[in-house]
């Protein structure tokens, strides 16, 4: 019985090159490190950052090879891949630095700690280049499984336990809904690859599916919102925030709100952008409370790892801004927002894990008052990193949420933007509250030499830089995005 | 599809009958028959039979077991599509799937070194396994 | 041959009852087996729709596959984690998991 060989289709290991240094360096770094050697942190944190820089290289090389299809269309190859690829890749670096004085502090599994680091990261970055509703489902799982587990880390912890606990229920029933989602758009459209759902609906759906896609279209939204913690999808966000390590949290902040964006521009801008009209009024309720809700309960937080996650909550919400924009100004402006949201959000954790002490004690508001004597550059950095949160000029995130609201003015959004204007003043009131305790208050308690290491300094001092340098400069970084938003508009 | 094409199946199926009814009728012709009451439990491998109430609560070191197993168990549903037709995908397809059971293979060695299928616990810094959770 | 309608409304159905499951079950473990009647009746979509569209490509059932694995692998996520509370509480109802609030 011999047939004719199949042809294995479009094989460009270009395309996945990161990926698969990422996936080597972790797997060497779970079996060898944890199985074989009882290796030093130093030398596993070293292998984890020489991966990082390995992945970051592969990816600025795939950036040279054009743009296109990979894998039967499965898997993207462009700049938008390939700039959230670095942004991913430039957090989980800043958040292997923060951990590693994690490890030392609370003698932690350091094995472990960078190989679900670094296989969340792989997960992520497949999540950017997915193009296939599959692979968007495998990337999404991925990530999300090594998450679970890393929120858990502090598996002595009753908190820790409670955050990861939450996180999984409500991230595999977000999952769930996804892939029902997914199945209904599949039964509507005959496929599960992007172009090809772009093609079918352009075309004209046979009469019959339309409720197959809209509805398919609808619980795709649903998980999608899940993972970038939009109102009514964001219970678990405080929770999980709360719970995990400070350098997890950070990363986590970062990279699902990444990924979760990266899928959802690259879905909605290309897949369904058919129905445009359709999809732009849901996500404008939902960009309405989540703005409007994450703001105004980050006031009542007196913990600071819960209040920057409710913050984080309102960014979800202005970065929707830029997904309902819907025109080329505003993908460049979600990419630039989630690139120096990233920076700022992996250095502020940093930050909170070195003001905090042994077992993720003092990460109350009241732990910050008076920072300024007891830890002047972690102050001034936290401070910096809270005023670009805030969006105050000349700051990074200034520059993002200009962009942002700019793209949504263009494409006639104005409420929605006066929306958003009046929700960041009033995000302002928290981020301020933070400075003025820690420069204008005195300290109450008697004075205590910090047991942080260098290296969570460190990651703080790549936040700051970047926020100082995009906040003065952000043209570099404005046309890389604006570059990389020109593959989804053919 | 013609009723010829079944053939091998209804083949397998009679060996699979025969072997099972053979193993059956030859270890009780072969095998010592000396019954004692520890030998006529239900468990001879030595466990107490639960008594009352089936929904007993089991140590938690059969669910880690139980999980590692599921999760090995369930990858191998990869190599079937590719076993159908790996002759058709030539080196390439072998090349993948070379690459995929090495992936499982590495998370394997993980588990085994790390004490995963340690019944009893031998270290005794970290807990690994799990612990008897009888209440 | 079976209408498909019928099957999706099997589908429709599984996944209902996964979802009051999720939502009205205390026990975490029983709450993990409801998810897992979701993913199974998105399984039984993939594969009903597989065959409704005769996709030369299987694309329906290539995805039931992943699914079915990554369910797996889930779930052994999330019963080590159930395990974990249940080793600190001594409980597994999810009402008493609530340290945190707001």
């Amino acid at each position: 019985m011999t047939q004719d060989p199949l042809v294995i289709p479009g094989v460009n290991l270009w395309a996945i090159a990161p990926e698969m240094v990422m996936v080597a360096g972790a797997m060497g770094i779970l079996v060898l490190g944890a199985g074989f050697k009882k290796s030093h942190p130093l030398i596993l944190m070293a292998g984890a950052l020489a991966t990082l820089l390995g992945a970051a290289i592969a990816a600025i090389l795939a950036l040279g090879q054009g743009s296109g299809f990979a894998f039967d269309g499965t898997i993207a190859m462009d700049g938008f891949a390939g700039f959230l690829k670095l942004v991913i890749i430039a957090s989980a670096a800043v958040s292997v630095l923060a951990g590693y004085d994690y490890i030392q502090r609370e003698r932690a599994a350091a094995p472990e700690y960078l190989g679900l680091l670094m296989l969340a990261t792989t997960g992520m970055m497949l999540m950017a280049a997915a193009a296939d509703l599959i692979t968007v489902f495998l990337a999404l799982e991925t990530f999300s499984l090594a998450l679970y587990v890393m929120a858990a880390f502090r598996r002595q912890r009753l908190d820790s336990q409670e955050g990861a606990f939450k996180y999984f229920l409500s991230g595999s029933f977000a999952s769930a809904f996804f892939l029902y989602g997914v199945a209904l758009t599949y039964g509507g459209t005959g496929t599960t690859r992007l172009e090809g759902i772009a093609t079918s609906l352009s075309e004209g759906l046979k009469p019959g599916t339309e409720v197959l896609v809209f509805s398919g279209l609808a619980l795709l939204l649903v998980g999608l919102a899940f993972k970038v913690a939009a109102v009514p999808f964001h219970m678990w966000t405080p929770d999980v925030y709360q719970g995990a390590p400070a350098p997890v949290t950070g990363f986590m902040a970062a990279g699902s709100k990444v990924a979760g964006f990266a899928v959802l521009l690259r879905a909605l801008y290309t897949g369904f952008h058919e129905l445009v009209t359709d999809w732009q009024p849901i996500l404008i309720a939902l960009a309405l409370i989540t703005m409007i809700f994450g703001s105004v309960v980050a006031v009542a937080q007196t913990n600071v790892k819960r209040m920057l996650a409710y913050s984080s909550i309102a960014h979800s919400g202005f970065l929707l801004i830029g997904v309902i924009a819907a025109n080329q100004r505003g993908l460049s402006g979600a990419l630039f927002y989630l690139g120096s949201y990233s920076f700022v959000i992996v250095g502020s954790f940093a930050v909170i894990y070195a003001v905090g002490r042994a077992g993720e004690s003092r990460v109350e508001l009241n732990d910050y008052r008076g920072l300024w004597n007891r830890q002047p550059f972690m102050a001034v950095a936290l401070a910096v990193m809270l005023v670009s949160l805030a969006g105050v000029p000349p700051t990074a995130g200034f520059w993002a949420k200009l962009e942002v609201f700019l793209a949504a003015v263009e494409a006639g959004q104005v409420p929605l933007v006066v929306a958003a204007l009046l929700s960041s003043v009033v995000a302002v009131f928290f981020y301020l509250r933070v400075i003025v305790l820690m420069f204008l208050q005195e300290e109450e308690w008697t004075k205590e030499v910090p047991d942080t290491g260098a290296t969570s300094g460190l990651a703080a001092a790549v936040g700051l830089a970047v926020v100082a340098v995009l906040g003065v400069y952000p043209t570099p970084l404005l046309d890389f995005a604006r570059q990389a938003s020109l593959v989804l508009f053919r | 599809m013609t009723l010829e094409s079944y053939f091998p199946i209804l083949l397998f199926a009679v060996l699979v009958t025969i072997f099972g009814v053979l193993s059956l009728v030859f270890s009780r012709l072969l095998g010592p028959d000396n019954p004692n009451p520890a030998k006529l439990a239900p468990y001879e491998c030595g466990i107490t039979p639960v008594e009352g109430s089936v929904a007993e609560r089991l140590p938690v070191r059969f669910y880690v077991i139980a999980m590692l197993f599921i999760i090995f168990d369930v990858e191998t549903v990869f190599l079937y599509p590719w076993a159908v037709v790996f002759r058709r995908l030539g080196i390439a397809g072998a090349i993948e799937m070379a690459v995929f059971v090495a992936l499982l293979f590495g998370a394997y060695v993980y588990v085994w070194r790390r004490g995963g299928f340690d019944w009893e616990e031998i270290e005794t810094g970290e807990r690994a396994a799990g612990e008897v959770t009888h209440v | 041959m079976m209408p498909v309608t019928w099957v999706l409304l099997l589908s429709a159905f599984l996944f209902s009852v996964g979802v009051y499951g999720v939502l009205a079950r205390r026990n975490a473990v029983l709450i993990l087996m409801s998810i897992e009647v979701m993913l199974t009746a998105v399984n039984i979509n993939l594969v009903a729709f597989n065959a409704m569209l005769k996709d030369v490509e299987m694309m329906g059932q290539i995805f039931a596959l992943f699914i079915i694995t990554i369910a797996a692998a889930e779930i052994g996520v999330g019963l080590a984690i159930v395990i974990l509370i249940y080793r600190n509480r001594t409980t597994v109802t999810v009402d008493e998991v609530s340290l945190m609030k707001w």
